[in-house]
């Protein structure tokens, strides 16, 4: 509850930040506490489009207000007051006494119209709601008060009667208690006498839409926007799966074999998720669909493992995450859901996130350690405990904006709309390659010392209490208290720093050898792609500033390139008959699979540059970054020629060299094509500026053959490549030493091409 | 450390509210919470115990009361061993759905499976509304282990799980269950050590609590 006083200051505070701008709110909901710091309740009807937006809102949002509550004020007349007048018809002014028939009215009535039926079977309802209320969120005393709970029942009870297909599902309670909070905490008592200093309508309006009066109406409104979009997800098909499939499937997994279960299972799958409640069709969709093609590795490890998606899938969805993180960042999560979109449309993506940025564990785990991993989400604490160390690239879209600007949670959501822009390989790459950062795993030559359930802490059971819920009724947290990533404790947030229970299930030795092997393989593979991709984007970035992240025309090539590059790697070395993992594949085998890896994204950036030369931007600038992308391309042969003398170590390199060769040749043609292009034009439009090419104008990062800025690291040059005056060995200086584990056995299908973005409230500022 | 004989598979089910999770976080953690978290689709545990000198690693489905789980995922019913069917002694309702719950892992889990009645809460005698004997009888007439436990004082809350751990584990020493069909919700460990020791009894003791 605020003072009138209060809520204007706050006003005011919110106003200025978003400058009335709905655009700019959802940004700042996504990225900034100002929710939080202000009207979290403003912002979320906003956000969830009960208040008609910015404009106008002295007029507008009276309206809205008073519609909605009206309704909901029939609503509970039509189901708790009305029913309960019935049952006493001889105090209704209506009803003269001698008309009152006592064998409807009364309570032994077996009578269908009694209205003392309906009483009971709205007492068992009740009964059932009241039971889950009164164990909401039991660590936050704020929703073990009398108030709340009778709130919380009246809401649902509510809802439940509209809804009497579904009725009540245990977990809308969860949904409802922040939505609650939300509410309860920003309104002010006697909105309508408060004394005004903000002059007229705006502040009425304000004042109005917080009204601690209605704050049960308005807390009823949110909740039914929110169950829009995810009561499917609550309803449970009666449907079971025949036992014969379920028999059958076990039969054909019997030996387990990485291919035969995947095949069981997509054959299982089509027919159960047609006939399967909701909730488990979004679970298949996040898993087998998005997972499938972003991390492909991953996929494969959780199928052989047979582990569902649903199992963790049920609670991340219907709770919608409220018990996987402390309260405050539920909160703080909630915020970025509603201001991205209404409709929740990044949620499957975020399961997609959540996974990855746990993959390191899960790859390393057996099941019983995957299971425990899943079902309580360490994600954000292992960013925490290793934040001082991170060094996390730059949002792909958002030069400006980097991940210690933001909430661990915040950051974990970014990356899922990353994953929503460009549901690709090379997405997913570059998503591990930011968690590779984050969570501080150094590049380092031993293999897989580092994935240790003992070093995280994972409990035995989950069952453990979340001690990181940090007390509900906080105070706003000011931008002073606010600590950057680099800082060791997220600042609303209790450290986990006791987590009870033991370790009893660490990786078998077998387990972790086959591991050892199996990055020993892919790290060879994976960290020039990670590093080239990640190297590629940044050019992308420096060469077309001027050109918003929605209309870049340079991702669906790059991906396609890696998606590509990713094919041929599983598809030249066939898996072997047996369906055991590959994993005695050694390094002279992968290396000049990396060359190719670096070949076809070169070939990616090649048809990017001569996008940016045909497109709309100044000439000027096309022309430099298109010298810029050339001068770039050879850099980058230098590595891929490291790469494949190191290939030739162990092998042969003259099968690589000539590829190399080429690349040179390629970029070098690209670049005076490129400058001839510029030159040519240039002459044409009287007011083009004279275009120089031997100096373009565009600033240019030099590029010294060993800046200290370059994030590659020297090492003495081998002899294959002093031989022919290649320039020393390099290798990132951080990718993964652990997180890149199973080698894919199955070839991921053709990913498709990254939808049109609708909704991208970051990449249109 | 890490290494055991056997692995079985539980699963716990019952109404909402019978202490379903709280006996699990008991057994796993010796810990008890007097409000606990409502169980949403599934929640998961693990544990060593010790039968017949064996160490075996019991994993723990434990399921959401309200929820008709069986349509949400075959994992649970499907290669579980052994099944905890837990009531309420103080909730009479409680006791009376069991017979669905029965009706549901009879129809859904392999034929083999181990079932441990629990009469929970033992420790509230005073709202006591389903008598022990009521509680025998069923299990007499269904063919079911019974035991009467309190997850907030852990009486009986080892024996439940370990005793059920000891009829699987007989039923794979006389050849009942195959431990080679994961179907049947047992699979070797990764060591196959100290198998030449027989079998013995394990922690038994049928103290009551009540």
């Amino acid at each position: 509850m605020l003072a009138a006083t209060e809520v204007l200051a706050r006003w005011s505070q919110l106003r200025s930040a978003s400058l009335l701008s709905m655009a700019t709110l959802r940004e700042l909901g996504q990225t900034s506490d100002i929710p939080q710091q202000t009207l979290r309740s403003i912002c979320w009807k906003l956000y969830l489009e009960y208040l008609p937006g910015l404009t106008d809102l002295g007029v507008l949002w009276p309206d809205a207000l008073a519609k909605e509550r009206t309704h909901y004020d029939r609503l509970r007349g039509r189901f708790i007051d009305e029913p309960s007048r019935q049952l006493r018809p001889h105090e209704s002014p209506h009803i003269p006494t001698n008309h009152v028939d006592l064998r409807v009215h009364n309570p032994l009535s077996l009578a269908n119209d009694s209205p003392w039926q309906q009483y009971f079977q709205d007492a068992e309802l009740k009964q059932i709601i009241q039971r889950d209320v009164v164990r909401t969120f039991p660590d936050q005393p704020y929703f073990q008060s009398p108030r709340v709970q009778d709130a919380m029942l009246n809401i649902l009870f509510v809802y439940c009667k509209m809804h009497s297909d579904i009725s009540y599902r245990q977990g809308m309670h969860e949904i409802l208690a922040p939505l609650w909070l939300a509410v309860d905490e920003d309104s002010v008592d006697h909105a309508a006498s408060a004394p005004h200093t903000l002059a007229g309508d705006e502040a009425t309006a304000v004042l109005a839409a917080l009204d601690a009066k209605f704050a049960e109406h308005d807390a009823f409104i949110l909740f039914c926007r929110v169950m829009q979009v995810i009561a499917p997800w609550f309803e449970t098909s009666d449907s079971p799966l025949p036992r014969t499939d379920v028999a059958r499937s076990r039969q054909a997994q019997s030996p387990p074999s990485g291919g035969h279960i995947l095949r069981s299972l997509q054959r299982l799958k089509v027919a159960e998720v047609s006939r399967s409640a909701p909730v488990l069709a979004k679970s298949h969709d996040f898993f087998h669909r998005l997972l499938k093609t972003i991390d492909p590795p991953l996929y494969q490890h959780l199928v052989t493992l047979d582990i569902e998606p649903q199992l963790y899938g049920i609670r991340w969805l219907r709770l919608l995450w409220s018990r996987e993180f402390a309260f405050a960042d539920v909160l703080r999560l909630w915020d970025a859901l509603w201001a991205d979109d209404a409709h929740l449309g990044a949620v499957e993506y975020l399961c997609v996130a959540m996974l990855i940025r746990i993959r390191h564990l899960l790859l390393a785990g057996d099941e019983v350690v995957c299971l425990q991993t899943l079902m309580r989400f360490p994600g954000l604490e292992l960013a925490a405990q290793t934040r001082s160390k991170a060094f996390v690239p730059p949002f792909p879209h958002r030069p400006t904006l980097h991940a210690a600007d933001l909430y661990p949670i915040q950051f974990l959501f970014q990356q899922a709309l990353f994953l929503r822009r460009h549901t690709t390989l090379a997405a997913g790459l570059l998503v591990i390659a930011q968690n590779d950062a984050l969570l501080g795993h150094e590049t380092t030559n031993e293999p897989l010392h580092a994935v240790d359930a003992e070093a995280t802490m994972l409990p035995t059971s989950r069952l453990t209490s979340p001690p990181g819920r940090s007390p509900v009724i906080s105070a706003p947290v000011h931008s002073s208290n606010r600590q950057s990533l680099a800082s060791v404790v997220p600042p609303v947030k209790a450290p986990r720093t006791a987590l009870p229970g033991k370790v009893s299930d660490r990786p078998s030795v077998p387990t972790r050898l086959k591991a050892q092997a199996v990055v020993q393989l892919d790290r060879n593979v994976l960290e020039p792609t990670v590093a080239i991709l990640e190297k590629c984007e940044q050019w992308l970035r420096l060469a077309s500033p001027g050109i918003p992240a929605s209309a870049a025309p340079q991702a669906p090539a790059f991906s396609d390139a890696a998606t590509e590059a990713w094919s041929i790697l599983t598809t030249e070395r066939p898996v072997a008959e047996d369906n055991q993992p590959a994993i005695t594949s050694t390094r002279s085998e992968s290396v000049p699979d990396a060359a190719t890896i670096v070949g076809l994204v070169i070939q990616a950036l090649r048809h990017t540059t001569e996008q940016l030369a045909v497109g709309s931007p100044p000439l000027q600038q096309q022309a430099s970054s298109a010298a810029l992308l050339a001068s770039r391309l050879q850099d980058t042969n230098r590595q891929l020629a490291v790469l494949a003398t190191q290939a030739g170590l162990d092998k042969a390199s003259a099968a690589e060299l000539p590829l190399t060769q080429g690349i040179t040749d390629t970029a070098k043609a690209l670049f005076s094509q490129h400058v001839s292009m510029a030159q040519h034009s240039s002459r044409r439009p009287a007011d083009s500026p004279k275009l120089s090419t031997s100096a373009p104008t565009m600033p240019i990062e030099p590029r010294p053959t060993s800046s200290p800025t370059r994030p590659f690291v020297s090492r003495p040059p081998s002899a294959a490549s002093q031989r022919r005056g290649l320039s020393p060995i390099r290798s990132p200086p951080h990718t993964s030493s652990v997180s890149q584990s199973l080698r894919p056995r199955a070839i991921p299908s053709k990913v498709s091409k990254p939808s049109a973005e609708t909704h991208d409230p970051l990449g249109a500022l | 450390m890490a290494s055991y004989a056997y692995l079985f598979k539980y699963i716990i089910i019952g109404d909402t509210g019978v202490g379903k999770s709280c006996l699990l976080l008991q057994f796993t953690d010796n810990r008890f919470q007097p409000t606990h978290d409502l169980t949403i689709g599934v929640e998961f545990g693990a544990r060593i115990v010790t039968v017949g000198n064996k160490r075996i690693k019991l994993q723990i489905w434990d399921t959401a009361g309200q929820e008709s789980f069986r349509s949400i995922t075959r994992s649970y019913y499907r290669g579980a061993a052994g099944a905890l069917l837990v009531y309420d002694i103080t909730r009479r309702d409680t006791f009376d759905h069991l017979a669905t719950w029965l009706e549901d892992a009879r129809k859904y889990s392999n034929p083999n499976i181990t079932i441990m009645l629990i009469g929970n809460k033992c420790d509230l005698a005073a709202k006591r509304e389903v008598s022990r004997e009521e509680g025998e009888a069923f299990a007499q007439e269904n063919g079911l282990f019974f035991i009467e436990t309190s997850a907030k004082t852990a009486a009986n809350v080892e024996e439940a799980f370990v005793n059920t751990a000891q009829d699987i584990y007989d039923k794979i020493q006389t050849g009942v269950l195959d431990v080679t069909n994961e179907s049947c919700g047992v699979k070797t460990g990764p060591t196959q050590s100290g198998l030449a020791s027989l079998p013995s009894a394990a922690t038994e003791s049928n103290r009551g609590c009540c």
